[in-house]
């Protein structure tokens, strides 16, 4: 199935539509596109490039389904330190910051709990005591950091999945952005980035119950999702989130359905959108406060945007 | 059957501010305003101004600016100047021996072979200016300011208000602007009588008095992307007294040499004494117009900039000025300028007069001045800034010109090396 995606992956569509370039492609399980405006078919196809192999690059690199990778080699570090290369380091970094801004909300070592929550629609809440086993193994803080390199507890494993697609969003487009003057959009899976010289992007949100949630027109400026309407779980009448709040290792059960953040870049409107989520009725004073623009989907209702 | 937490515990406005950080320094790219929304930026710098021979000037400047959240802003600045050295009194330069009395009336010097200068040169300067800026409606801005100097014989009150227009989904601006400044010249020793003879002491108890009226209209264009364009149209009316107490101008014989103060019935203090006090206009209205463009490539940023300015004095000139901002990595840039200045001469400006030139000026009252800066003047100036920009927006910067000077008269001649360091941080 890995092998598969490898191949899907290395296919790059490009269509042309008037002025508009779109170059569809398929990374970290979602489809993704690069669309840019009025430039010549051969510089249309070099900026696909340009962000799909971003976004392998990216998605091999950080990736935890894999086993040859960075991520692979601190999480199987049992004890021993492990080097970073400066990316890296930057993102553990920018993960700290955020762990340290959250209170410990956002934590990239929350990813053992998917050992026992799995958000497929069942019922099956795991026992109280199966979470609490897992929690020793949980926190960011019982990470040991030296410059340029990382050491885990045995059993503790690293999770970049709440940060890699965001940033593989802005990181290509920045490189895409180098590359040409035109009006550009970096999508990957609802993420995306844009910037325009006068004409505006029109971007529709999808809805929890109806296809389009809302529209949005801007000439910079990056959106993020945070939600899922098919990952959840419902028991008694409760539905989990498939967000975990990694301070309990349960999920937030009064969540919105799904956040979007419009931002400066991608990493940043993400971020605020899952900690937005972690914090259930109070999403939307925090998005208030936050002062940024916002869509909160609660039901299947129309969202709540401010 | 779980832990309960407390939600709501997190402050919206530091997480945001906090990300935006982290995001700018994780993607390597220049901190946004919004984490610096909070801070005043303060820019400071000392230049250090050096005329060979002449004029040495130290100048340390702060500037601290805040926007606050109702998009409004002030900005506060406060400059220190400091001067010393010699200035140029207006006389010629002569191989024949002149004698000059100081300011204050006190003494006298001599020069021979050599640009006279007043050695007595030596001011220390205060300003302060003072402005706010404020959103009036979505598209109308309205701003006003306060402009305070002060120097041992000047002192100067301004103010001034201006209406800024955003149109055409803000690509463009209209600025507005009227201004008014009152100025107070106590000369030392007291102001001279124009026109007569510096050995004769004629001069007047108290201070002089100068306003300036200025009407500003501009014109900001974003043409695109990449490319905004400035027009500035300024009319300067200025009323009162435009003499400049400290300088004379020689009268010479036929040969061009200086003559006697005691041939006109003056006192003597000393060879080639006759030398008059100059005497200016008691109004000037100037137009001046300027044009900039600016325009960003990737990375890199080049200004040109043109600036004509005509007044009823004679004067006209010219002034373009090139900036070239070449941005590396790691924040590192380098800057390098040309600035290039050239004015005719005003209608009253003389190197040196005859004694007949002077008995026709007394008769009619009219005005004369040997002051270089009033005559035909060229000068060049280039030079670099190289800085360094951090991601949390502190930036160190050195910035090294050299001046080029020259015009009618030995005066003129002028090299000068003006270097600077600024540095700019949030608090």
């Amino acid at each position: 199935m890995k092998q598969g995606a490898a191949k899907q992956g290395l296919d790059i569509a490009l269509e042309q539509d008037g002025p508009l370039w779109r170059g569809r492609f398929t990374a970290m399980a979602s489809p993704c596109e690069c669309l840019v405006r009025g430039v010549s078919a051969r510089e249309a196809r070099q900026l696909a490039e340009t962000v799909a192999e971003e976004a392998w690059r990216v998605e091999h690199k950080y990736s935890r389904y894999r086993d040859d990778n960075l991520i692979a080699a601190i999480n199987a570090g049992d004890e021993r330190w492990v080097s970073l290369d400066d990316e890296t380091a930057r993102l553990l970094d920018f993960a700290d910051q955020c762990w340290q801004l959250s209170e410990g909300a956002f934590d990239i070592t929350s990813g053992v709990l998917r050992r026992v929550w799995r958000f497929d629609g069942s019922d099956r809440v795991p026992e109280p005591e199966q979470v609490a086993a897992l929690l020793p193994l949980v926190g960011w803080d019982k990470v040991e950091r030296q410059a340029g390199q990382i050491r885990l507890q045995k059993g503790m494993e690293l999770d970049l999945g709440g940060i890699g697609k965001e940033y593989a969003v802005d990181s290509a487009f920045q490189l895409a952005g180098k590359l040409t003057d035109a009006d550009l959009l970096v999508n990957f899976g609802g993420d995306l980035v844009a910037r325009a010289a006068s004409n505006p992007w029109q971007v529709g949100m999808e809805g929890t119950a109806r296809p389009m949630a809302g529209q949005l027109q801007f000439t910079s400026g990056a959106l993020a999702t945070s939600g899922d309407r098919r990952r959840y779980l419902l028991r008694d009448g409760i539905r989990y989130s498939h967000v975990l709040d990694p301070r309990s290792g349960w999920p937030v059960t009064d969540a919105p359905r799904a956040v979007t953040v419009f931002g400066q870049q991608c990493t940043q409107a993400g971020l605020l959108s899952t900690l937005a989520l972690l914090q259930g009725r109070e999403a939307e004073a925090l998005l208030r406060e936050a002062g940024v623009q916002y869509w909160i989907q609660w039901g299947d209702d129309a969202p709540v945007t401010g | 059957m779980k832990k309960t937490l407390d939600r709501k515990t997190l402050d919206g406005k530091k997480l945001a501010a906090g990300l935006a950080a982290a995001t700018c320094s994780l993607l390597g790219q220049p901190v946004m305003a919004q984490d610096t929304d909070d801070a005043w930026q303060f820019d400071s710098a000392v230049l250090y101004y050096s005329e060979q021979d002449r004029v040495t000037a130290v100048e340390p400047v702060v500037r601290g600016k805040k926007q606050f959240q109702d998009e409004s802003e002030l900005e506060l600045k406060l400059t220190l100047d400091t001067l010393t050295g010699a200035s140029h009194n207006g006389a010629i330069t002569s191989d024949k021996p002149q004698t000059f009395t100081s300011p204050s009336g006190g003494s006298t010097y001599e020069v021979t072979n050599e640009v006279p200068l007043d050695d007595a040169f030596k001011d220390t300067r205060v300003a302060a200016n003072m402005q706010y800026t404020r959103p009036f409606t979505r598209t109308l801005r309205w701003t006003g300011g306060l402009n305070f100097s002060n120097e041992y014989d000047f002192t100067s009150l301004g103010l001034n208000a201006g209406l800024l227009w955003d149109l055409n989904n803000k690509n463009t601006t209209l600025t507005f602007g009227l201004a008014h400044e009152a100025d107070t010249i106590d000369p030392v020793g007291g102001a001279p009588v124009g026109l007569t003879f510096q050995t004769e002491e004629d001069k007047t108890d108290g201070t002089e008095d100068r306003s300036i009226n200025d009407f500003l209209f501009g014109v900001t264009q974003v043409i695109n992307r990449r490319w905004i364009m400035q027009f500035n149209y300024n009319l300067s009316v200025s009323d009162g007294y435009h003499t400049d107490p400290y300088k004379v101008v020689t009268v010479v014989d036929a040969n061009g040499d200086p003559l006697e103060a005691e041939s006109f019935g003056a006192t003597d203090i000393g060879a080639g004494d006759a030398q008059i006090f100059e005497l200016r206009p008691d109004s000037r209205t100037k137009n001046a117009i300027y044009w900039e463009n600016r325009y960003h490539f990737n990375r890199d940023v080049l200004a040109v900039g043109y600036r004509f300015m005509s007044d009823d004095w004679g004067i006209s000139s010219h002034t373009v000025d090139v900036k070239y901002r070449s941005q590396f990595d790691n924040g590192w840039y380098l800057q390098p300028h040309v600035r290039w200045y050239d004015q005719g001469e005003a209608d009253f400006y003389r190197e040196s007069i005859t004694a007949a030139e002077l008995t026709d000026l007394q008769n009619s009252e009219s005005e004369v001045s040997a002051d270089y800066r009033l005559g035909n003047l060229t000068d060049t100036t280039y030079g670099f800034k190289v800085g360094k920009e951090w991601d949390n927006n502190q930036q160190l910067s050195l910035r090294v010109e050299s001046f080029t000077q020259s015009g009618d008269s030995d005066a003129s001649e002028l090299d000068a090396l003006i270097t600077q360091v600024g540095y700019t941080f949030y608090w």
